[in-house]
């Protein structure tokens, strides 16, 4: 039996399926969008936060032969303090002493993140020695803002440090090689987000 | 007048609908798929390529630490291959505890210079290396402390010049296999080499002060570097800096990165001490 009544109803109740199937996957969408979620353009933010990340770094850690990069400079003179932007400045946490030591971080942080707003935390793994001689990674921060949002992304450099870099006493990095000129290893991570 | 019934008219019009709902349906898909696809392709490549180019610096800045603090200690050849195997093994074995913090891996393999010759005087050392290069600009002839070269000919000719600001050769050292020409802009000597090959390029027998000195600066090139190999050192002022340019071994390496995006091995040629 050809029944064309019943193939139009079929047709129609598809239809009607496919609309309610949409419109239920549309309001489902639409209600989980709040500022934190990650869409299109927060996912191209992130890419141009990383890419901002990844330059200041190539920017510091240029050397020519003969000369040290100028972020290895900075590390190498860390005072060991932790640092925060106080709205001119970065400061020593808990007291107005501006840093000297980070020199050549802090200057290009300034005229990149902090003009554009972007919030940052810089923080350092490196090596530390048990009395066994084995080694275990260590993360300190030198540069604190806050609690970074779920949109934050991270950049990291690694530098090595040998003995003829000179640490400053009360940098926390430990000489983890006591047979050789090299010092310990240095993994830089800059935490960027925008506020 | 009536409803005019027809079924075939409705089923067209309803097919119709379902196929513009698919066609909807199948371009957000492929939107999402293509979007999502390039942005995975593109943080693994970016992101990957970056942390081993990182691994390669620092793989580079370590050996080379290492090769001038053993071999500045220790003239002896076979201390400072000890001294630099120590160095460069310790950081080897610690540099993957920084990397595995993050689930990934990394691991240096390296040679020292035992059984080795010195490197070509192409641009990287190596003997299919650029044949014609610069090797420092804006020279300050009369500070310049250091212009030693050790050079052992392969093939038939071998080039050091000097040329002025505007590129204009204004000194040149051309050696063959028995004898070197001094050439400046005035005349032109024609000497024996040396036995021990060695060439103190500052010496006034060279005539390189005399002939150069009068300009603000020069650039130093090499010719035909794939026709030599040796060794070379240069140090002074350029463009109000203090340079340094020295040269003895290419030493072999490899570096190899894992992480969860990508695994990596590279093999990359190391120029001792700089």
């Amino acid at each position: 039996m050809f029944d064309e009544k019943a193939q139009l109803y079929t047709l129609e109740a598809v239809a009607a399926a496919s609309i309610m199937l949409i419109v239920i996957i549309y309001a489902i969408d639409a209600t989980s969008m709040t500022p934190l979620t990650a869409s299109t353009s927060s996912v191209h933010v992130e890419a141009e936060l990383i890419a901002m990340g990844q330059d200041i770094f190539n920017i510091l850690d240029y050397a020519e032969p003969g000369y040290r990069s100028r972020l290895k400079m900075d590390i190498a003179a860390w005072d060991g303090k932790e640092y925060i932007w106080s709205g001119s400045n970065y400061t020593v946490k808990g007291t107005t002493n501006v840093t000297g030591k980070l020199t050549n971080l802090t200057e290009l942080l300034n005229v990149t993140l902090i003009k554009q707003g972007t919030a940052h935390n810089l923080d350092l793994v490196f090596l530390s020695r048990r009395p066994d001689n084995t080694t275990y990674p260590v993360k300190v921060k030198i540069i604190y803002n806050g609690d970074p949002s779920n949109n934050a992304v991270i950049v990291s450099r690694k530098i090595v440090l040998q003995n003829s870099d000179n640490l400053n006493p009360t940098n926390p990095i430990e000489d983890i090689d006591l047979s050789s000129n090299f010092y310990n290893i240095v993994d830089i991570k800059l935490t960027l987000w925008r506020m | 007048m009536g409803l005019i019934e027809d079924n075939d008219a409705q089923f067209m019009l309803l097919a119709g609908f379902l196929i513009a709902i698919g066609l909807v349906i199948t371009t957000v898909m492929l939107n999402s798929i293509i979007f999502e696809g390039n942005m995975a392709i593109g943080s693994v490549t970016g992101d990957s390529k970056y942390e081993m180019v990182n691994l390669m610096q620092i793989t580079t800045d370590e050996i080379r630490s290492a090769y001038r603090n053993s071999t500045e200690k220790d003239i002896n050849k076979t201390n400072s291959t000890r001294n630099f195997t120590r160095q460069v093994n310790n950081f080897s074995a610690d540099l993957p505890k920084i990397y595995s913090m993050y689930g990934g891996g990394a691991k240096i393999t390296y040679e020292n210079w035992t059984n080795k010759g010195p490197a070509n005087f192409t641009e990287n050392g190596r003997p299919g290396g650029n044949n014609n290069w610069t090797v420092v600009e804006g020279v300050i002839v009369k500070n310049l402390s250091v212009f030693n070269f050790t050079i052992n000919l392969t093939g038939s000719i071998f080039k050091i010049e000097a040329r002025n600001p505007t590129g204009s050769p204004v000194w040149s050292i051309e050696l063959n296999t028995t004898h070197y020409n001094v050439t400046n802009v005035t005349n032109s000597t024609f000497m024996l080499i040396p036995s021990d090959r060695v060439f103190n390029l500052t010496s006034p027998v060279y005539y390189f002060n005399v002939s150069t000195s009068s300009y603000p600066s020069v650039s130093i090139h090499i010719i035909y570097g794939r026709n030599a190999f040796g060794t070379y050192k240069i140090l002074g002022l350029a463009n109000n800096r203090n340079f340094t340019r020295e040269r003895d071994y290419v030493l072999n390496t490899t570096v190899a990165l894992s992480t969860s995006k990508v695994k990596a091995n590279i093999s990359m040629p190391v120029t001792v001490p700089w």
